[in-house]
This record gives C-alpha cells, structure tokens and sequence, in this order.
C-alpha cells in the first residue's frame, strides 16, 4: 500500500517540519520533503521510489551513485518506408528514459547542456543525424567542460548544424570569407558570451558600461581557425576528400590544404597561424577554455537549468570556484550546484520570494506523470503536448534555444524586471495549452500514457488532498489552495471525478507549475 | 497612473467574490456598452522575419554599374538578372527576388513599398566615424538575439523591459475600450516588440483552440472551473507564480472575449495559401480585424513571424523556400483587407533582425550583418516607390561598417518605427516617449512612406 506510506509522510511533514530540517543536519538522513525538493532539481522529477532513495542515502552519497548509474539507452532507430530514420522514436524514448530510466541526474544535465550546446532537427532532420549528438551529451555530462567543447565542436551533428563541416578556407579568386557561423555562436552562446563577467556571473562595467569579450575581428580569427573539416568517412568509403558526403557517425575529419594557415587574431589579441587544422583547432579551443569567463557563464546557465532562474551573485561564485578548482570537472560543479546552501535553504524554509523557476514544458511533463507512478511507453506522443506548449523537443527553432538565459519579464507593480528564462515561451496561448495537456492526462488519453487512479479513489477528499499536497507539492499547499481546491472537490459525484479534479486544479495551479 | 492596469484591476475585481465562473469574464456584458466604432479605424502588422533576412536579395538595383558591381562581388550568390522581376521605370529599373511575383503586383499597384538600408542605430553615423569609435554605434551588432531586440525596442545601447509596439499602444490607449481584447496581439508567442507599461501581449496559436478545454456547463464542471479561478487569484507573494498566475488569468479573459466576438461571424471569401504558416498567421489577423467593430478596438498592432533566415549554407535554395512562403501569404492578407474593406487603414511591414554580408562566404551563403531593406505595404503606403538608397556596393567602401559589405544603416529602426506610428496617429511629442531615441536623428523623424 504505497499510497498510505506517503499519506503518512504527509502528515508527519505537517508536524515534524521544524524537527526534520534538525535531523538532516545532524545524520546522514533526509526528510521526505527535502528528498522531494532536491529530485525536482536532481531529476525530472521525484517519485517514491527516488525519495526513499535519497532519504537513506542522503544528497552526497545520491549523487554519487547517480554519476555511476547506467546510462539510459537511445538506440538506433529503423528506417522507415522511404529510408529515413525519423525523429518520433527519438522524441518518444526521450519521455520513456525521463519517466522511468534510473540516470536521472545525468539525463538532466545532459539536456541541459543541449539547451546551452544547441543543435536541432529543424536543420539536422533524421535520427542518425541527432542520435549520435545526443549519445555524446549523455556520455560528456559528467566528463569536463573542455573534453565537451572539444567533442562538440567535433561532432558531425554540430558541424552540420553550424556550418563548420565543408568550411573552406577565404578564397580571394572565388570572393568568399569563412563562414562565421561556429565561430561566433560557440563564443557567444556555448562559452564565454558577450560581455566580460565577473566571477559572480555579474556584468564587468567600464564607465557604466558592459565591456564586449570580442570584435568582429576575433569571429572572423576562429572562422578561419576552424576551416578545413568535413564529415567523417563513411565506414564503407574508399577515399577521404575534403568535402565527404553527409556522415555522423564519430568525429570530422581535417584537410590541411583546405585550412587557412595565414595568422588570425583570436582572443585577448593572440594570434595563432602557419599551423595545420588540428593544431589551429586546439589552440582555438584552449584559447576560449581559459577566458575567465567560461566558468561564470556556464555555470550560472547550469543553475538555471537545474535548481533557480535567478541565482544569486554569491551562489554563481561559490560554484565558479568550483569550476575553477576543479578544472571543469563537470560532477564537481553539478554537485556543488546541487548542495549548495542556497539550492538547499528551500528544503527546511520558505524559499526567497524570487527563487524557483517555471518548468519548462517537458519538466512540466515529466515531473508530473512522474508524481502520478504513470507508465510511458514508446508509443507515446507526449511531444506533441511538448511542442503545443512552446518547446517541440529536438526542434529547437534556433541555436538560441527555447528560451534565452538572459530572457527577463517585467511584472505588474514592480519596475525591477525578473531574470526567468522559461518564462518566454509562457504565454497567455501557452499558459492554457499547459492546462489543455493537464485535461488531457487527467480527463482522456495521451497515446502511449498510463495512469493508474486506484491509489486515490478509495479516500476521503481531505486523504486525496493531503496524498497528493505530498506527492505533488512535497506538502507545501497553501491553506487557501487546499481549501479551494477541497470544495471542488466535494461538488465532484464520484470518487473518481474527485480524483481528477483534485489532480487538475494542483497540476493547473502556478503553485504547481513554478518549481521552487 | 498607477501601477495596476485597468485591465488587471477589473480582473482582480471580478474575482474571488463571484461564485460562477463566468463571473471573471464580466467584460462579456460591458461589451454591449461599447460604441461601435466610427470608423477611424488603424492597425499595424508586423512580420518579423527572424534569423536575419538577406535583403541584397530581396530587391536589387538594374542600372548598369550596380547590378555589375552586384554579379562581380556576390559571384555565386548573385541572382541572374533574367530571374528578377522587374519593376520601376526605365532610369531606375529595380528587380524583386524570382520567388516575389505577387509583391512586384502589389508594388506595381502602389500598394507596396521599399525602404531601404533601414537598422540599429545610436545616431546617424558614418564609415570613418564607426571605425574611430564603435561605442558610437549598438551595442552587440550581428548578434541574433540582440538585434532582435534592439529592432523591437528601438533601444540600441542597454537592456529595454518594453518594445516601441507596446509603447505606442500605451500612448494611444485612449482610443480603444478599456474593456475590450488588449491592443496588441501576437499571433507567434511572446514579443518583446508588444509589451509596453500597461500593454502586455495577448498570444493566440493559430489553429489551436481558443479557451480552456475540458468544462462544460454542469455543476461539477462549474465547482472545477470556479476553483481554478480562484487559484488563479491567490496572493502567493511569489513574483514567479504571480506572474504565471496573471498570464493564465489574461489568457482566459481575452481567450473568451475573442471566442464571443468570433462567433456566428461569416468566412473571410478570400483564399490564403495552405500549409503555409504565415499565411496561417495573417488569415487569423484578418479575422481579427473583421471583428473589430464588436470588439470596439480602433488601434490594434499585430505581431506575425516566419523564421529560418539565417542562412549561412546553401541561402539560394533556402531564401527561395522562404519568399515562397512569404510573397503569398503578405498578397492574400492584402486582398482580406480590401474585401474587408480596410486595406487603407492596416498597413503591413517587416522587421528583420539584420541582413547579411553582401560578400558571400565558402558555405554558399552569408554571415551576419546589419542595415536590411524593408517592405511596407498596404492602401496608405506610397506604393510603387524606393524609399531611401542602395548602399554603395564596394566591399570596404563609403557604407561598409567592415570589409565584407555589412552595410551602416542610412535609417535608424527607431525613424522607421516613427514613420509607422504617425500614422497610426502618434502625435509628435508622443514619438519622443514611445522613441526615446528618436531626438538623435536631427528631426528626420517621418522617412514619408506613409500619406
């Protein structure tokens, strides 16, 4: 009767809060409710099963054997009848692994670096062009951030996607320039941004003004740095030319007589020139990974993703530090991330007003059919629900991603706008079609999705309400909410019309959908 | 004014008190109160063409020595002069991309023009002047997502919370109903461009159903639909969930005031192209606009989109994809507003977030750049005109910010953007507040496309 143990739960977090948050400090135990807060932001999302986990292993010792668990898998997916290998099997097994796969962590982190490392099916179409991208986020997450530029910036898929693959080197007879399109994203979005940061992730001012970290001068120095790749050879291919046909599998290939050798200014004035392709692209690359920037600029971007939208100055630091001592280490800065006071204050108090983050729609998705013990197969269609909801999963419109880390919105009485990525792609026809999904989990049938209602139809309307203030709010309802919420409840004619109306109205709720 | 909207007061009003959940959606009865209007109807369509439009493309001068200049630099890139669709007269001969052959009709009948070399800027600004000094020019050029922003809050240096549409709507709210859908709609999600002080964006997907789905009219619907509404009320002190809770509450009133005005109202006859997604998106502006003596709006800005532009490989192919898509959709929509009979007072135009290096790169395309020619279209617009000049096509010459043709915009956004507003019926010391910028460009604040 798992349903009860968690109803037990319930109410001891409403008599034992103050005395928990105790506990947990002195022994290696955790609450149920502060298990539950850190799997919102160490996994997609918590179920009983992960919670009792993380109670008897506490926070370290759980994230140490997620960084061994094994990874999920994403397996080839077969031609269809006019030979191309579709995206839908790789959309579907990414709802099946987040439902139910146990590398949570890693599958968290890997999507997202996806997020900050973007490529999409717009351009790349078929799942052998994405699949091995995605392998490689999966296996690099918790590697080091300079073994992911450089595996990234190898990478076949990212190659197609930003035109790095077939770049030839300026041809004066021809009229042509490198082409820019790597160079300048994987500076602005992927490693050291815009403009100088201090270690807090804070702008560096100059006058009152933010100092720019490059010139067009230094896109056009690494365009031609990473001139002369193209795909790799395909396993069969006889020869290698410098602009092979379209192959994903593995890393590009160099041709030094399609790569610029002039000298090309590059970052803080360094130039680098009269090297072949190899050497171009390494120093190009350590060039980036030691601007100061690139451990405040991804390491606030990984907070974001995981724990609050908005972190403070002091929380980027402490992480940047991190980053620093570490050397990239990517588990040293996930778990400094993860157990940091300010991602865990929340656990024993009431969070800052300002704390938190919206969740995005394929959290949304999985947090919440997690919390239900649904079942998902790989049949589903939960990406149609996704992209109805503002992030068609793998076809992000353009490298800037579904939103933007910087995306801030202005709200109602206060002037100081609020730095919350997610909340750009939450609007007013978003906001409904968040709850059209909600209808349709509770009140018909998503293809490929199971709910089992039996837990919460043999309760009073207050036991469903304090069942699911725990498995879907970690008990923190507010009175009012709860009291709302009872009386709809109670107007319901069935055990299970009250069920699904209890479950709509939570799930609906931005109580609920603001993770904090 | 206070820093409660009308529109948010009177939801807050309609609130926690009403038992039935049609209590929130009191502006259904004040509707009938609302003065038909008389005539002096205005709206502006935005289409934004995201990823950086390569606009050396769109439309191309004929005269000998650019168009020479034009093949010897573009080489690959360069559009074969038996391609264009020629328009003008014989001294100044223009051509429109192939794939434009309805707007070269719409611009043959006056219905459309050009305005060329249009983009950010802090002041006008020369070659020697921008290469002396860039902090006299914006900050973050060629960047995707800050040129996008700057285009839509005409603030080319530091961070804006509100875009010009939003802040026109807000000068101008006093000609619409306080009661009514809010002025700015975007039919392509959340836009910078629509949000001002008081005017937040009201988002519709076209296609999708509007409201939310799953209530009916029973008891049990009705407790349902009554909860929710509180919830969406509550005071969490949570600026997150307050802010989620308000774009819901927003999406539910305007959902149902469009569902009302919608109903019963009879199909537009003119055809939009299929599968076409902007198309999709200006047949759902149509429709608006068909409705908007029963909604009572008289100024209404519209935000549509087409993306893909940003085409560093393979741009002849795709830049045709995309003109295919587009030159339709913007034909069909002016044909909906002269079957509506409205077309002299809807005008259409782009924004882009920059154009591209006019010398191509080894990818068969181009990288980013700056200054991009514009289309404005519509019964009011001074058609079958160019606007403004090409830029000199010299790699590295007089309107080269660089070496690779990233033209220095001879027009700012924000004189564009002004333009566009004085028709709308800004007046001038309005322009100042909704173009804070617009001082810098020494009183040229109207480029005179629009009568």
């Amino acid at each position: 009767m798992p349903y009860r143990r968690t109803f037990g739960k319930a109410l001891g977090l409403l008599l034992l809060a103050g005395r928990l948050g105790a506990q947990s400090a002195a022994g290696p135990t955790v609450s149920p409710t502060a298990a539950a807060r850190f799997l919102d932001q160490a996994s997609w999302g918590p179920t009983q099963a992960t919670v009792a986990a993380v109670e008897l292993a506490g926070f370290s010792k759980y994230i140490d054997t997620q960084f061994a668990a094994p990874l999920s898998p994403l397996p080839d997916v077969p031609p269809n009848a006019m030979g191309r290998e579709p995206m839908l099997p790789v959309q579907q097994q990414f709802f099946v692994n987040a439902n139910a796969a146990g590398d949570q962590l890693r599958q968290r982190v890997a999507f997202a670096l996806s997020q900050i490392w973007v490529v999409s099916a717009v351009k790349l179409h078929t799942a052998d062009e994405v699949l091995p991208y995605l392998r490689l986020l999966q296996k690099d997450a918790f590697s080091n951030y300079y073994q992911i530029m450089r595996d990234v910036t190898l990478s076949p898929s990212m190659g197609h996607y930003l035109d790095m693959v077939n770049n030839d080197k300026p041809n004066p007879a021809a009229g042509t320039e490198a082409d820019e399109n790597y160079a300048r994203e994987l500076l602005q979005l992927f490693t050291i941004g815009l403009n100088e940061l201090n270690d807090d992730g804070t702008l560096q001012l100059s006058n009152g003004q933010p100092i720019a970290t490059y010139d067009q001068t230094v896109i056009q120095g690494f365009a031609r740095a990473f001139t002369g790749w193209t795909y790799p050879p395909k396993p069969a291919a006889t020869v290698s030319r410098i602009h092979n046909p379209p192959h994903f599998e593995g890393q590009m290939v160099a041709f030094d007589s399609n790569h610029d050798m002039a000298a090309k200014t590059v970052l803080d004035g360094a130039v680098s020139g009269g090297q072949g392709a190899q050497l171009d692209l390494t120093d190009a690359l350590q060039n980036i990974y030691h601007h100061h920037n690139v451990a405040p600029f991804i390491s606030r971007q990984l907070i974001q993703h995981l724990v609050t939208g908005n972190p403070s100055a002091d929380y980027v630091k402490r992480v940047v530090t991190v980053f620093r001592s570490s050397n990239g280490d990517m588990k040293s800065v996930v778990k400094a991330i993860l157990l940091d006071p300010e991602a865990r204050a929340g656990d024993t108090a009431t969070p800052d007003a300002g704390e938190g983050h919206l969740r995005e729609p394929v959290l949304f998705i999985n947090s919440l059919l997690r919390a239900l013990n649904a079942t998902v197969t790989s049949d589903n269609t939960l990406s149609v629900q996704a992209n109805n909801m503002g992030q068609d999963l793998y076809f992000s419109p353009s490298v800037f991603n579904y939103f933007s880390p910087g995306y801030r919105f202005t709200a109602a009485g206060n002037p100081v706008p609020v730095n919350s990525p997610e909340f750009q792609i939450l609007s007013t026809s978003t906001a409904l079609l968040r709850a059209d999904f909600v209808n349709r989990i509770v009140y018909g049938k998503i293809p490929g999705v199971t709910l089992d209602w039996t837990p919460y139809v043999n309760l009073t309307a207050a036991q469903l309400l304090n069942t699911l203030n725990a498995r879907l709010m970690r008990g923190t309802m507010p009175p009012d909410m709860r009291n709302s919420i009872l009386t709809a409840v109670n107007a319901q004619n069935s055990n299970l019309g009250k069920a699904q109306a209890a479950v709509y109205l939570i799930a609906t709720s931005s109580q609920y959908q603001v993770e904090r | 004014m206070n820093s409660i909207t009308r529109r948010s007061f009177m939801r807050v009003s309609a609130g926690l008190g009403s038992l039935a959940w049609a209590g929130s959606f009191s502006r259904f009865a004040l509707l009938n109160a609302v003065t038909p209007a008389s005539g002096d109807y205005r709206a502006l369509v935005c289409i934004f063409l995201f990823g950086g439009n390569d606009s050396n493309n769109l439309i191309v001068p004929m005269d000998t020595a650019s168009f020479d200049a034009y093949t010897n630099i573009r080489k690959g890139l360069a559009l074969p002069s038996s391609s264009l669709l020629q328009v003008g007269t014989s001294n100044a001969v223009y051509g429109f991309h192939g794939k434009l052959p309805e707007l070269q009709k719409l611009y043959q009948a006056n219905s459309l023009a050009v305005v060329t070399n249009v983009g950010t800027l802090v002041q006008p600004l020369t070659r020697a002047q921008y290469i002396a000094n860039q902090a006299l020019a914006p900050s973050n050029l060629f960047s995707h997502a800050d040129q996008q922003m700057q285009w839509q809050t005409t603030v080319s240096r530091g961070a804006s919370s509100t875009g010009w549409g939003g802040r026109l709507a807000d000068a101008m709210s006093s000609m619409n109903p306080s009661n009514s859908l809010p002025p700015f709609i975007s039919m392509a999600g959340n836009s910078l461009l629509g949000t001002g002080v008081e005017t937040q964006p009201f988002s519709i997907a076209p296609g999708a159903p509007l409201g939310l789905q799953g209530f009916n009219t029973s008891a049990t619907s009705e407790a349902r639909m009554t909860s929710l509404q509180e919830l969406l009320t509550l005071d969490s002190g949570v600026t997150l969930i307050q802010q989620a809770s308000q774009t819901m509450q927003n999406g539910i009133a305007d959902d149902a005031l469009l569902a009302k005005a919608l109903a019963g109202v009879p199909a537009l006859t003119t055809q939009f192209p299929a599968s076409n997604g902007l198309a999709a998106q200006l047949e759902q502006v149509a429709k608006i606009i068909q409705i908007r003596q029963t909604l009572g709006m008289n100024r209404q800005i519209f935000f549509c989109s087409l993306g893909g532009f940003d085409t560093h490989t393979a741009q002849l192919n795709d830049q045709d994809n995309l003109f295919a898509e587009l030159s339709p959709a913007m034909s069909a929509f002016f044909a909906a507003t002269q079957e509506l009979g409205v077309d002299g007072k809807v005008t259409t135009f782009t924004e882009s977030d920059f154009s591209r290096t006019f010398q191509p790169n080894s990818n068969s395309g181009t990288d980013h750049a700056w200054g991009s020619h514009q289309l404005v279209m519509g019964g009011a617009v001074k058609g079958g005109q160019i606007f403004g000049s090409f830029p000199a096509f010299v790699l590295g010459g007089p309107n080269d910010a660089g070496a690779n043709g990233r033209w220095i915009p001879q027009f700012s956004v924000d004189q564009y953007g002004a333009t566009l507003a004085a028709w709308f019926g800004a007046l001038p010391q309005q322009l100042d507040s909704v173009f804070p910028n617009l001082p810098a460009f020494d009183g040229a604040n109207n480029l005179g496309f629009l009568g």
